[in-house]
C-alpha cells in the first residue's frame, strides 16, 4: 500500500537484493544467524512483569498485567492468557497510529499461538475458585522501533516478561490489591519455553531474522515456533509462496536454534 | 474439438505466438483464465467465459453520463475507472443519464474518449464483455439476425453494454440471454435464427 | 500408524464429502456455494472496481479485500457479529494466498472484493472458505496463475488424520495445520499450524495434507469445466 516512506523502502530493498547476488547480507550475517539479542527485565514499574528486547535495531517493550476474572465456560478451572501487539507511529515511518492494522493483529496472534501451544504456563494453577474466579494474564507488546522480525522479538519479550511477573495480592473478595504482590511467580515450566524463528524468502533464498530492508525485498515470511525438538506452531505470511522442501528445511533450522535463544531467555536474573 | 481449460492448465511447450489470456513460464504456456482453448499450428490463446472489461485503444464503447462538473462530464463505461470528457470538445451539452457511443482514444490513469455520439432514447442491457464477440458474430452475422428478426436498432459496446430500441424487446433480451448462457456451444447462430423466427411468428 | 476408523467412519486420509455449486449469486461477478462435510460457505467476488477511500488503492496493482466471516448462527452458541482478531487474521492470510494466484498487476488502482460467509461451521472453515473463494474468482473470469486449493490436516487422539471435524479438533492432543497451495504449481500459499508435534510427525502431516490438496484441486477443476457443457441441448 502506498505510504510516504515508499521510495526509501524501495531503495533499501534494492540494496538488499544487490548484495544477495553475491550471497551476502548487508550486515555480513550468515543466512541462518540471529542479530544480537539483548533482554532487560523489569523495565516498567507499573506492570506486574515487563521486559525490553532489542533484536538488532528492532526494539519492543512488553508488559504483563494480571487481573481477576470469570473463567470461560469451556474451561471452568483454568486461567486465561491474551497477547496483544501494537504498532503505531512510534514504531517507525511505515506505521500509523489508529485502529489496529491487520499486520499488527497477525503478528500478535502468531506470538500468542507460540506461547499458548507450548503450554508453558500451567493454566490450571491460575484458577482461584473453579467456575467463578481465575487469573487472567494480559501481555501487551509495544513496538518502539521496527527494523524487521517483530514476531520473534515479541515472542522473546513476551516470555521474558512472563518470567519476570509476580502475582499480585488479592483481598477476601478476590479483588486485586494494586501495588501489592505475593512472592509467587507465574507457574511456568522452564522445560517448555517456546522460541519463535522467522525467515524471509527473497527470490528463493531464505534469510533468518530478516531486517526491515530484507522484509521489503522479500515477498514471503515464514515463522516457526519450536519447543525443544518439537514444532508447536507455524505461519506463512505475506503474498508469496514456498515449496514443501523449503518448509521442511526451515523447520529443521528452527530446531537447531532452540538452545541458543532459550538460554538467553532463561539465564536472565 | 473444443476444450475448456482452467487457470494454470498447461497448454503447450511449442514455440507459438501468444494470444490473450495465456502466460509463459520457463518456456511453457499456461492458461490464465477459465475459458475455451483456441490453438493452431503457430498460435495459442484462450477465449474467456466470463471476466471484467479490459479497455483497449480503439474500442467502441457505450457510456452513461454519471456526473456533470463545471468543465466536463464523468462518464461510466462499465469498468473500475471512470472517464472524464471536457465540455470544450462538445458542441451540445449533455445531461446526467444520457447514453453515448464513443471510441477509446487513450488509456492512462484516466480514459480518454473520442467521436462521442449521443444515442436516442432506448434501453440498455448489461452482459459480460467477453460475450460481446459472440453477440456480434462472424462478420456481424449474429447481430444482423438479432436486428432483422426483431426489427430492432441495436448498438453493441465492447464494454459489455448493449443499447437497443425494439418493437419486441422481451424476445430480443431473451435471445441475448441465450447467447450469453450458451456461448461455448457450436451452431448457436442457426439456433438463434430459428428461435427468433418461432417467437416472432407466435406473436 | 494404525488404520483405525474415525468416529464418522472415515479412513485417516479421507476428506469429508465436498459439493461445489458455481455462479449461484446473480449480483456477484463470480460466486461459489461450497458444502464441505457440515461446513457450508458462500463466496462471492465483486470487481475489479473503484476503491474507496482512494488513498488506499495501489497504482501498481489491484488490492485484494478478502473477508472471512462467520454468521452469528454458524456455531452452537451464537457468535458475536463483531469480527474478532481471529477473523481478521484469517482474512489477511487468505487474501494473501489468493493474491499469489490472481494477476493483480493487470488492474492497478482498483479493489477486488472477495467475501466469504460461513453459514454452518464444523472445523476447517478457513480452508473451505478459501477453496470456495478461489473458485468464485475463477468463475468471475479473473486472470489467475492457477487455482488455490486448501485442506487442513493434523492429529487427533494419537492418529494422524486429514480434514478434522470439530469433534476431532477438540481432542486433547489435537494438532491443526491449515495449508493452501497454488495449483498445479504446488507452491505453498497459506500455512498455519498450532499443536505440539515433533519434526517427523510435522513432515508426515504436511505430506498427507499435500495429497489432500491434490484431491481438492481435481474437484475444483471438474466443477469449473462442468459449468460449461460443450455438448448437449442449447438451454432456454
Amino acid at each position: 500500500m502506498s505510504n510516504d516512506n515508499e521510495t526509501m523502502n524501495l531503495l533499501a530493498a534494492q540494496k538488499v537484493k544487490e548484495s544477495l547476488k553475491s550471497s551476502k547480507r548487508l550486515d555480513n550475517r550468515d543466512f541462518n544467524d540471529f542479530r544480537e539479542i539483548t533482554i532487560e527485565k523489569g523495565v516498567i514499574s507499573s506492570a506486574d512483569g515487563s521486559a525490553k528486547v532489542k533484536l538488532g535495531d528492532t526494539e519492543v517493550i512488553v508488559g504483563v498485567k494480571i487481573n481477576v476474572g470469570e473463567p470461560y465456560p469451556d474451561s471452568p478451572d483454568e486461567g486465561s492468557m491474551m497477547f496483544n501487539l501494537e504498532l503505531s507511529a512510534i514504531s517507525g515511518p511505515d506505521f500509523y497510529t489508529g485502529p489496529p492494522s491487520l499486520e499488527s493483529v497477525e503478528y500478535g496472534r502468531v506470538a500468542d499461538r507460540a506461547i499458548r501451544s507450548s503450554e508453558c504456563i500451567d493454566m490450571k494453577k491460575l484458577s482461584i475458585i473453579s467456575g467463578e474466579k481465575m487469573y487472567m494474564i494480559f501481555i501487551d507488546c509495544y513496538v518502539t522501533n521496527a527494523d524487521g522480525n517483530l514476531i520473534d522479538a515479541a515472542t522473546i519479550a513476551g516470555m521474558a516478561a512472563l518470567l519476570d511477573a509476580k502475582i499480585p495480592k488479592i483481598d477476601e473478595n478476590n479483588k486485586i490489591i494494586y501495588g501489592e504482590y505475593t512472592d509467587q511467580k507465574l507457574p511456568i515450566d522452564m522445560k517448555k519455553i517456546p522460541v519463535s524463528v522467522s525467515f524471509e524468502n527473497i527470490d528463493g533464498q531464505t534469510l533468518l531474522d530478516p531486517t526491515a530492508g530484507e522484509e521489503f525485498a522479500g515477498d514471503t515470511r515464514f515463522s516457526v515456533a519450536v519447543c525443544d525438538k518439537n514444532i508447536i506452531s507455524f505461519q506463512k505470511g505475506k503474498t508469496g509462496t514456498l515449496s514443501l522442501d523449503q518448509i521442511n528445511e526451515m523447520c529443521e533450522i528452527a530446531i537447531s536454534k532452540y538452545d541458543q535463544i532459550k538460554k538467553k531467555i532463561c539465564d536472565l536474573k | 474439438m473444443k476444450k475448456i481449460v482452467v487457470p494454470g492448465d498447461f497448454l503447450t511447450d511449442e514455440r507459438k505466438k501468444l494470444g490473450s489470456n495465456v502466460y509463459l513460464k520457463e518456456n511453457k504456456v499456461y492458461s490464465s483464465v477459465l475459458g475455451i482453448l483456441s490453438e493452431s499450428n503457430d498460435y495459442v490463446s484462450v477465449i474467456p467465459l466470463n471476466g471484467p472489461y479490459v479497455p483497449q485503444i480503439g474500442d467502441a464503447v457505450i457510456g452513461i453520463i454519471k456526473l456533470e462538473m463545471s468543465n466536463g462530464y464523468i462518464i461510466d463505461i462499465n469498468m473500475a475507472l471512470d472517464c472524464f470528457f471536457p465540455k470544450s470538445l462538445l458542441k451540445k451539452s449533455l445531461q446526467v443519464g444520457d447514453v453515448i457511443f464513443a471510441r477509446i482514444k487513450e488509456i492512462s490513469d484516466f480514459i480518454d474518449l473520442e467521436n462521442i455520439n449521443l444515442l436516442p432514447k432506448g434501453r440498455i442491457i448489461d452482459v459480460p464483455s467477453v460475450k460481446i464477440p459472440r453477440i456480434i458474430g462472424k462478420n456481424d452475422s449474429m447481430l444482423n439476425i438479432l436486428k432483422k428478426n426483431t426489427a430492432s436498432n441495436v448498438v453493441v459496446g465492447k464494454n459489455g453494454w448493449i443499447w437497443y430500441f425494439s418493437k419486441s424487446p422481451l424476445v430480443l433480451e431473451k435471445a441475448i440471454d441465450l447467447i450469453v448462457k450458451n456461448s461455448q456451444k457450436s451452431n448457436l447462430t442457426n439456433f438463434i435464427d430459428d428461435y427468433l423466427k418461432k417467437q416472432i411468428k407466435r406473436k | 500408524m494404525s488404520e483405525e476408523k474415525r468416529h464418522d467412519g472415515r479412513k485417516p486420509n479421507d476428506l469429508r464429502p465436498i459439493e461445489i455449486k458455481l455462479g449461484v449469486n446473480k449480483n456477484a461477478d463470480g460466486s461459489c456455494l461450497l458444502t464441505w462435510g457440515k461446513n457450508v460457505v458462500l463466496a462471492t467476488v465483486h470487481g475489479p472496481k473503484q476503491m474507496f477511500p482512494k488513498h488506499l488503492s495501489n497504482p501498481s496493482k489491484a488490492v485484494i479485500d478478502y473477508k472471512y466471516r462467520m454468521a452469528c448462527i454458524s456455531t452452537p452458541e451464537r457468535k458475536s457479529p463483531v469480527p474478532g482478531k481471529r477473523d481478521k487474521e484469517i482474512s489477511l492470510v487468505s487474501g494473501n494466498a489468493l493474491e499469489s494466484a490472481i494477476m493483480v498487476e493487470q488492474f492497478p488502482n482498483t479493489v477486488i472484493e472477495i467475501n466469504t460467509l460461513i453459514f454452518t461451521a464444523d472445523a476447517g472453515t478457513r480452508v473451505a472458505a478459501l477453496t470456495a473463494a478461489s473458485l468464485a474468482a475463477a468463475d468471475a473470469g479473473l486472470p489467475m496463475k492457477g487455482l488455490i486449493s486448501s485442506v487442513a490436516g493434523g492429529r487427533s487422539n494419537k492418529q494422524l488424520v486429514l480434514d478434522l471435524d470439530k469433534q476431532e479438533e477438540d481432542a486433547p492432543d489435537a494438532v491443526d495445520l491449515a495449508c493452501a497451495m497454488l495449483m498445479p504449481q504446488k507452491e505453498i500459499a497459506l500455512l498455519q499450524m498450532d499443536g505440539f508435534v515433533d519434526i517427523k510427525e510435522t513432515k508426515e502431516i504436511l505430506k498427507n495434507t499435500v495429497k489432500g490438496i491434490e484431491t481438492v484441486y481435481d474437484m475444483q477443476k471438474k466443477a469449473l469445466i462442468e459449468k460449461y457443457p460443450l455438448e448437449g441441448e442449447i438451454n432456454e
